[in-house]
């Protein structure tokens, strides 16, 4: 669906050239939900940009549906061929971008006037998608008399009129509160169940990748350092700045600010971290092994997260007891599909 | 006419020039105004769309005209008055009159203009722009459904503030023979010095001014945020 082959792009500021994007390949495929990952600085808007080409890559190649988008050997969209090919990817942003001197119809049939549509059609389209994002009463609204979480459905809306195959999502939801952007999310995940529309999100936030996205990809300084599915990704992190991600949207994570703080003592046994996989979640495995060896479990931290692909528990917990009875414990829990790291 | 005899003898007494010259300042402000508002906002979106980082970003072209806009803010009216004698000649015939002024006005009024417009269509949020990228626009369709459509407000804020100066400017082009208000107020209020004709030409150039002022903000508040006439869909 999207092919993203050695894409890079720099950008010349005072202190010298940065690297925004910096080799990136990424396939993502029909009808998924892909994430993008990173702090602000990491290249990540950069990327999303170069997709519809509001910037210009330096090199490397991207499709989008079939059709090449940009390729720096061969033939790269230019004027009215890239304006058509827009019209098949929907953007939305963080800060809505409507025009805030036109009513939601008038946003929404931003896209649809000068095709050659009549009226009746554009009336009957802005209709069908503000059902389809359930703002039907606000159709003679200004932007200025919406909430926030409104006008960002407005602008799904408006991205969707002319039917894109792909949307584009910029930091959709960052600056939105919690309750809009659990609305916003949800609609995304209708969007691409109903319509099948393929979506890239990027976010600062695990817990919007944790919410919707079938894969992720993390990106640091302009690379991607980390790509796979997202359950995948939660269950098993293998770079330090995806833990750190993982930990910012888990209460698992404040873990370490406990241990820095001194909250919590392991001297009577072994702190250890235990990752419980969609196989494991729902066995009694903590009553078994208190029974079956003896040692005592004190739970510090716990999580049950419900990812896509299925859902993921974590917990900290103190093992106490005898040593080998410890050590046995510890060793059965790693074969019984549970991932185990001691801590202390 | 009892009443102006009363409270403005010397104004009543050269009434017929009052109205006359009434009737000039309208002339002048009316067509120059026209003129310049079409060729100011003109070269404004050319401006904002050649820049650096504009929709279709072309240095020549934005030199060129930046350089020429400076050049011609940077003369003093009544020195470009002079200066554009020759020029004015050759096209309209004569330098005098109200036909003779309109061209000098033109040039004094068109680049003030032009950095007003460059500055209220620079306010309109890049993020719209990039929205309407992203769904397709072109050039022509950015300039009229963004640039255009959503500095409305602050447009009809600068075409005031430039009405208003370009009153001055009349009454300058006055001084060197172009009639109108301000001739009117040097000849016979100064000239023969009958202050109360001074004191009326100044009483009824606020009144314009204040009026100008109130339709405009008037119709900037009510485009903010919102189209003038609204169309309800049901």
């Amino acid at each position: 669906m999207i092919q993203i082959k050695n894409l890079n792009k720099t950008f010349n500021n005072k202190n010298g050239v940065v690297d925004a994007v910096k080799n990136v390949n990424i396939d993502i495929k029909d009808g998924e939900i892909y994430g993008i990952i990173g702090y602000s600085g990491a290249g990540k808007s950069t990327l999303i940009r170069l997709l519809n080409l509001l910037e210009k890559p330096d090199s490397g190649y991207i499709s989008i549906n079939g059709q090449v988008i940009y390729d720096s050997e061969g033939k790269t969209l230019k004027g009215r061929e890239l304006n058509n090919a827009r019209k098949g990817i929907g953007m939305i942003f963080q800060s809505f971008n409507l025009l805030d001197r036109s009513t939601v119809f008038d946003n929404i049939a931003y896209p649809l006037k000068y095709t050659g549509k009549s009226k009746e059609e554009i009336s009957n389209r802005v209709k069908e998608l503000l059902e389809l994002i359930g703002l039907e009463d606000k159709i003679n609204f200004y932007p200025s008399q919406l909430s926030g979480g409104q006008k960002q459905r407005v602008a799904i809306a408006r991205a969707l009129a002319s039917n894109p195959k792909v949307l584009l999502s910029d930091e959709a939801t960052s600056a939105l509160d919690p309750d809009a952007t659990e609305s916003i999310l949800s609609l995304l995940k209708e969007l691409n169940e109903k319509l099948g529309i393929t979506i890239v999100i990027i976010t600062h936030e695990m817990s919007v990748i944790k919410q919707i996205c079938d894969r992720v990809s993390v990106m640091e300084d302009g690379e991607v350092v980390e790509e796979g599915d997202v359950y995948e990704i939660f269950a098993n992190p293998q770079k330090p700045i995806t833990k750190k991600f993982i930990n910012s949207a888990s209460p698992v994570g404040k873990l370490e600010q406990l241990l820095k703080e001194n909250a919590i003592s392991s001297d009577s046994g072994k702190l250890v971290k235990l990752t419980f996989g969609k196989d494991a979640v729902g066995d009694a495995i903590i009553s078994e092994i208190s029974r079956k060896f003896g040692v005592n479990l004190n739970i510090v931290l716990a999580n049950v997260d419900n990812l896509r692909e299925g859902t993921l528990g974590s917990m900290v917990a103190i093992v106490s007891g005898d040593d080998n009875k410890v050590k046995e414990t510890l060793d059965f829990l790693a074969n019984s599909n549970v991932r185990v790291e001691v801590i202390k | 006419m009892e009443w102006i005899k009363s409270i403005a003898p010397n104004l009543a007494a050269y009434f017929k020039n009052f109205v006359e010259s009434i009737e000039q300042t309208y002339q002048m402000l009316f067509w120059s105004g026209i003129i310049s508002f079409v060729i100011g906002l003109f070269f404004g979106v050319i401006l904002i769309v050649t820049k650096k980082d504009g929709i279709k970003p072309n240095a020549v072209i934005f030199h060129i005209l930046d350089k020429i806009v400076s050049f011609f803010r940077a003369i003093p009216f009544l020195i470009l008055l002079i200066f554009l004698i020759p020029l004015t000649r050759s096209i309209v015939g004569t330098a005098i009159g109200v036909k003779g002024a309109i061209l000098p006005l033109v040039f004094g009024c068109v680049p003030f203009f032009t950095r007003q417009v460059q500055a209220a269509l620079s306010r309109v949020d890049p993020g719209k722009i990039e929205a309407a990228k992203s769904m397709g626009s072109g050039t022509i369709g950015i300039i009229f459904r963004v640039y255009l459509h959503e500095a409305v407000p602050d447009l009809i804020r600068v075409t005031v503030i430039t009405a208003i100066s370009l009153i001055g400017l009349t009454t300058m082009a006055g001084a060197v023979g172009a009639g109108g208000l301000g001739a009117f107020a040097i000849n016979f209020g100064q000239g023969l010095n009958h202050t109360d004709i001074i004191y009326v030409c100044v009483a009824l150039l606020l009144i314009v001014v204040l009026l100008l002022q109130g339709i405009g903000d008037a119709l900037a508040k009510n485009t903010t945020n919102k189209s003038l006439i609204r169309k309800k869909h049901k």
